[in-house]
């Protein structure tokens, strides 16, 4: 199921959310921006819906307040009328996926919803994918510094043969740490 | 005749010394009197005389004393003397009277040597004409004579008149001049024929009539000059003659000094010889006529006449032309001649100034016709200028007024933009405002169907359920299990708070409809009743979508009658103003969200029988200090930043509570907030 985060001043939105979206995702709704950040610690949300007319905090600041220590979760800003001064904050410092304007569309919201949710996912697994990656690299530098070692210590090769092989190993293992560099 | 000279001849010398000294004779008709001596003896030989009672005259007015004796053959007859030119000459000591010469009466017996020996005195050189004549002729020549001079007086009296009168007329000083000129010339004629006596009662026996004569030629001689060098414009004309002649003047002075120191005979001579200067006139009159002095021609002839009668008079008196009645008056005929002309020519100038004037008139006329006609057609130049700057201005003026209308249309539009203006922010804010609970009951509805569609399938299968069924256990069992799948207490509860959701949602959407219903009145114009707690909660709910997020507006209204005679649209506009302004206020003033505050307070207020409406519209804003206070009303005044308000707003809302008589009161204090006190009369 997608945990889907929103926040909106209006409490009538929020249940209409729900009784819209909880048969379709994990709906995490408030009307306190503190409590939705403590709702982000707690859940693995993937999309975060906020309102942008808001007392206090802006939705557009409600992102940028996120943004430190949830940068991953999806965020899509809902208003009830296009104020353009807050589209452009909306992108430039909320860094936002979707506008979406009031009276939201079910099926469309759904739509988005699952969208920024695979969005979501292909950047998690991207992520993973580096990290997997980036740990099969550490474990092969290893491997080679051990096979140096072994090069030097034990194996008894003909001194330009030796010197040789301890070269390459050297080349292949800078090579890992500086993947630029020319093999 | 015989002039006989004699050592320190005087008036008492004696016969026989005459007759003694008889040795040195100059045979002359007309004896000249010596210059040098006081007194010159004559001889006058008549011998041969036959003419009883005959009478011996000295034609000469100007012997001032005279001693004659007869003789014959030798032999003194008698001895007779007489004194006093210029007077009657009396019978003294045998002289005879009655005419302005000396004449004495011959011996009645008749005597073939018949000698007379006169003494004369004369202070003066001059000719001593001697003839002898019967008592008869001689009294009949005075008598001529005096009638002459009557007549040459009479001429002169008018002509003297008459350029007097000139003078006065016309003050020109050449008449005067003339005057003088005439009284000099007319004086020398008659004091010369020893007229003085009769006239002035002078007579060479008194210091002055002595020296008449010279005092006459002088100043005959000086105005003459005076008068031709007036006359002729010699200044002009003939500088050199100008000054020639003004050097004769000084010479005249000379001569007068002269005669005042004594030398009576040298002054006459000088006289004479001063007198001269006439000569010049002529080559004067030619130069000054050369000049285009026309009248100079007259003066010409003037003196060409005088001089000639002077010629004659010279020439008769040394016996060259006869002793005739012409001759003899042949100088004053000669002055009357230059007088009558050159009177006739400054009556010509009369005309030449008559001329002049006329000429100067027709001059003047044509100048001030000229004037007359450059001034019409100034008027005319001023007139069409005049004209075209009226019409400029009438043009500046219709573009004025067109510029005035433009700028009326411009006010206008810019109160209406401002009007659009805030009819363009309520639309925001009621979109927003209305796209709220549309969001949440059209979402509501669509939830509750699908709750629905759970409830009733259990229905269904709770419909469905009969006591006949055989296997009730179970599908109450199975039923109970559905139940559970569907979390059906939950979506109970669900469906609960959805409704909740859908009717506040219908409650709001219609509060705002019928806000905006109201609010809607803002372009009506009419008066009309309306209740200023609608009017203000209606545009609190407009405005509440544009505040919510910004600060807290409380309404505090009051329970009592609060309906005033307004135009409601317009309230409308003074009221979301006046609000919007103060949650401005609250916002500019830095504090956080919980703290702003906007109050709006009406109450109904009595003062006596007048009622009113006061409306309170006080926030914790920023404030104004007492500059932007006393400018806030003014047209365009603004502390937003450019483009971001007309500046109209609130001298809008001034307008409008003007037109409504109701007054408008602020109190703020930098940092503490504003109050606008607004009172309607009720």
């Amino acid at each position: 199921m997608i945990h889907v985060l929103y926040l909106d001043d209006e409490e009538h939105n929020l249940t209409a959310f729900r009784a819209a979206f909880r048969r379709d995702f994990q709906v995490h709704v408030t009307t306190v921006p503190s409590e939705a950040v403590r709702m982000l610690q707690e859940h693995p949300i993937e999309v975060v819906i906020s309102d942008q007319k808001m007392p206090d905090v802006s939705g557009v600041e409600f992102f940028e307040m996120i943004m430190a220590d949830h940068p991953d979760p999806v965020r899509m800003l809902l208003t009830g009328h296009a104020d353009i001064d807050a589209v452009i904050d909306a992108i430039n410092k909320g860094r936002i996926y979707k506008y979406i304007s009031k009276p939201w569309n079910e099926p469309e919201l759904k739509r988005l919803v699952e969208e920024a949710s695979a969005l979501y996912r292909r950047r998690a697994k991207s992520t993973a994918r580096t990290a997997s990656y980036g740990k099969n690299l550490a474990s092969l530098r290893e491997a080679l510094a051990a096979m140096k070692d072994e090069c030097q210590t034990h194996v008894n090769l003909e001194g330009d043969a030796k010197a040789s092989w301890i070269a390459t190993l050297d080349r292949a293992i800078r090579w890992i740490e500086q993947p630029d560099s020319e093999f | 005749m015989h002039a006989v000279e004699l050592d320190l001849p005087t008036a008492n010398t004696k016969f026989e010394t005459l007759e003694a000294s008889a040795k040195r004779r100059l045979d002359t008709d007309v004896p000249t009197l010596s210059n040098s001596a006081a007194w010159t003896w004559v001889e006058v030989d008549l011998t041969h005389l036959d003419m009883p009672g005959a009478w011996l005259e000295v034609s000469s007015a100007m012997v001032d004393s005279l001693v004659v004796f007869a003789s014959c053959q030798g032999q003194a007859l008698y001895r007779m003397e007489a004194h006093g030119s210029g007077r009657r000459w009396s019978r003294a000591e045998g002289a005879l009277q009655g005419s302005n010469y000396p004449k004495f009466p011959l011996p009645s017996e008749p005597c073939d040597d018949l000698k007379v020996y006169m003494g004369v005195q004369a202070g003066k050189q001059l000719l001593l004409p001697v003839r002898v004549a019967s008592s008869s002729e001689l009294r009949a020549f005075s008598l001529s004579r005096d009638l002459f001079y009557a007549f040459y007086v009479g001429i002169m009296a008018v002509m003297l008149l008459y350029n007097l009168v000139l003078y006065f007329t016309v003050r020109d000083r050449s008449y005067l001049l003339y005057t003088l000129f005439l009284i000099g010339v007319a004086f020398s004629q008659l004091f010369l024929e020893g007229y003085q006596g009769i006239l002035l009662g002078l007579d060479s026996t008194t210091w002055l009539g002595m020296r008449l004569v010279h005092l006459i030629g002088i100043f005959s001689g000086v105005t003459t000059i005076l008068f031709v060098q007036r006359f002729l414009n010699l200044k002009r004309n003939a500088p050199r003659y100008h000054r020639l002649f003004r050097a004769f003047v000084m010479a005249y002075g000379g001569v007068l000094a002269v005669l005042m120191l004594g030398f009576l005979n040298l002054s006459f001579s000088m006289i004479n010889a001063v007198a001269s200067v006439a000569i010049l006139v002529i080559p004067a009159s030619l130069e000054a006529r050369k000049q285009g002095q026309k009248s100079a021609t007259f003066l010409l002839i003037a003196f060409t006449a005088f001089l000639l009668s002077v010629t004659v008079f010279a020439l008769k008196e040394f016996g060259v032309l006869p002793h005739t009645l012409w001759t003899r008056f042949a100088m004053p005929v000669g002055s009357i001649i230059q007088l009558v002309l050159l009177s006739i020519a400054l009556a010509d100038r009369i005309n030449q100034l008559k001329k002049e004037s006329s000429k100067a008139r027709e001059e003047q006329l044509r100048v001030s016709q000229l004037n007359e006609r450059m001034v019409k057609e100034q008027n005319q130049v001023l007139e069409s200028k005049v004209k075209e700057r009226t019409e400029a201005l009438e043009s500046q003026n219709e573009s004025l007024e067109s510029a005035l209308q433009e700028l009326k249309v411009a006010q206008d539009q810019l109160v209406q933009n401002e009007k659009l203006a805030s009819i363009g922010q309520l639309t925001a804010g009621i979109a927003h405002e209305l796209n709220n609970p549309i969001n949440f009951v059209s979402s509501s509805a669509q939830s509750l169907r699908r709750d629905f569609e759970d409830v009733s399938e259990v229905m269904e299968r709770v419909l469905a359920l009969g006591p006949e069924d055989p296997e009730l256990q179970s599908t109450i069992t199975a039923l109970q299990e559905k139940i559970a799948a569907l979390d059906l207490g939950f979506t109970m509860k669900e469906i609960e708070e959805l409704l909740t959701g859908i009717e506040d949602g219908a409650e709001r959407t219609t509060a705002i409809v019928k806000g905006l219903r109201i609010f809607s009145r803002m372009d009506g114009d009419e008066a009309s009743k309306a209740n200023i707690n609608e009017l203000l909660e209606s545009t609190s709910v407009i405005l509440r979508s544009s505040f919510r997020e910004e600060a807290s507006v409380v309404l505090e209204l009051s329970p009592d009658d609060t309906v005033v005679m307004c135009q409601p649209g317009k309230l409308n506009q003074v009221f979301m103003n006046l609000i919007s302004n103060a949650v401005q206020a609250t916002v500019m003033s830095g504090k956080p969200f919980a703290e702003r505050e906007v109050r709006v307070r009406t109450r109904r207020m009595m003062q006596g029988e007048v009622a009113s409406v006061q409306v309170a519209i006080a926030d914790n804003g920023i404030g104004m200090d007492e500059d932007t206070q006393a400018q806030i009303f003014d047209p365009f005044f603004t502390t937003k930043d450019v483009g971001e308000g007309t500046g109209l707003g609130l001298s809008i809302v001034k307008g409008i509570l003007d037109d409504h008589r109701a007054t408008l009161e602020l109190e703020s204090k930098p940092g503490d907030g504003t109050t606008f006190l607004i009172t309607f009369p009720a």
